[in-house]
């Protein structure tokens, strides 16, 4: 089945007042529906224990939220999809998070899979991609050792106003 | 050179003697009302914010560079937490936009939108014993943001920023932005319209946390302010962000309110 998703890469500044300063990812939402009904998201993060093990400094409020991704990203799909729904939702996310822990883009995606579950995989590639496309170096490490990425799919609640969005796990 | 060293310099002038161009590092750049971009200027390795920077046909009235320049300054003398700026000039902006814009000081490594810290718990956690000291030095801010009629805080979520080096959690602060639209910007204090004073929009979750000596002293500070002080300020805009006209009508206001805040706090002091 063929399946349309949008996502977005959640990157992190390590100095905000460094004009050369280059952010990297830390983790991914996507959101989209398989079928007419059935709305998904998937959470991706990246294993903090990599990111210290790279001297990378996090501060203390975004390794709060990096530590508790997909609890972070609940809440988001929450509040958002109640005010946006899932056309908007990452849209809206981009506006919210616009600081040391920020949106770096957004982007869309189309895919063949035989299950719906096996969404997880391609996006799993997918985020594999723009952390190898950041620094080669990084995902080699995570690949050769314990430590890669932690996926969650989201129970969508569908939004009060929008009836037609069913829930899935 | 240090945020303190910065707000020093940039207090001394109005305008910027820095080239600003358009920097590389662009993180959280949305389109908002104002339109800027982060910029750097040879020589100085530090990020500011450049607005504004889309086109609006009441520029020349609102002067929103200008009034962010204003209010730095005076924040900067009563010692509030509101990032420096200067003055520049934006060269060929697109067709309708302003070249007279201003140029903010990015302060801290890592800043967190208040929409994102608001809902922290203050408790003995190292982030919320940090977030709970860092509100507790908001209260001056209600009474500058009602002496200058500041409209753009209230709950705002991105116009609040908590911000601290990582290593030095313990200093963070809460820092101020966006003061376009204060003094009175669409003719609210024309005719003598700064007479008519309310107090300002301000997050639900500070006034919990309220500090009323701390209110009564800012109060103290802005009426010991000097009106020469003040009108230094004001006066050093150059035409081409601020006209006299709008100039007059900005001292007379800023003068004006000083007493009038001790009415405005009343039930707080």
């Amino acid at each position: 089945m063929r399946v349309n998703y949008h996502y977005a890469i959640l990157s992190y500044c390590p100095d905000l007042t460094d004009p050369s300063s280059q952010s990297f990812p830390v983790g991914m939402v996507a959101i989209g529906k398989i079928g007419d009904n059935t709305t998904f998201a998937i959470s991706i993060a990246r294993s903090i224990n990599k990111l210290c093990s790279q001297n990378v400094l996090l501060d203390p409020f975004s390794m709060q939220i990096v530590e508790n991704f997909h609890t972070f990203i609940d809440k988001q799909l929450k509040e958002g999809l109640e005010k946006t729904g899932i056309n908007d939702f990452l849209f809206w996310l981009q506006n919210r998070l616009r600081n040391t822990i920020h949106i770096s883009h957004i982007n869309c995606r189309e895919c063949e899979v035989e299950q719906p579950d096996h969404v997880l995989n391609d996006a799993l590639r997918l985020f594999n991609g723009e952390i190898e496309h950041f620094d080669p170096v990084l995902i080699k490490i995570e690949e050769n050792q314990r430590g890669l990425p932690d996926i969650r799919m989201h129970e969508c609640q569908p939004p009060s106003h929008c009836n037609q969005i069913h829930a899935h796990a | 050179m240090t945020n303190e060293e910065i707000a020093k310099d940039w207090r001394t002038r109005a305008v910027s003697t820095l080239k600003w161009m358009r920097c590389s590092n662009q993180t959280g750049l949305i389109e908002g009302e104002a339109g800027g971009y982060y910029v750097e200027a040879e020589g100085f390795h530090r990020r500011g914010y450049l607005k504004p920077a889309n086109a609006h046909q009441d520029a020349a009235e609102v002067s929103r560079a200008a009034r962010e320049k204003i209010a730095a300054d005076l924040a900067y003398d009563l010692g509030l937490p509101v990032p420096p700026v200067q003055l520049t000039y934006r060269e060929n902006p697109p067709p309708g936009c302003e070249t007279a814009v201003a140029v903010s000081l990015i302060m801290y490594p890592a800043q967190h939108a208040w929409e994102t810290i608001r809902d922290i718990p203050v408790n003995q956690a190292p982030i919320g014993l940090a977030v709970a000291q860092a509100m507790s030095n908001c209260s001056p801010m209600f009474v500058f943001d009602t002496w200058v009629a500041q409209t753009d805080h209230n709950d705002h979520p991105h116009n609040i920023v908590w911000g601290y080096d990582p290593k030095t959690l313990s200093d963070s602060r809460i820092i101020f932005l966006d003061f376009a639209f204060s003094m009175g910007c669409r003719g609210e204090w024309e005719n003598g319209g700064w007479r008519t004073i309310t107090k300002a929009g301000f997050p639900a979750k500070m006034l919990n946390h309220l500090n009323s000596d701390s209110v009564l002293e800012t109060i103290h500070k802005i009426s010991d302010l000097n009106d020469t002080q003040i009108q230094e300020v004001i006066m050093r805009i150059p035409k081409s962000h601020l006209d006299e006209e709008q100039k007059e009508y900005i001292y007379q206001g800023l003068i004006g309110r000083k007493p009038l805040l001790y009415q405005a706090f009343s039930d707080i002091i």
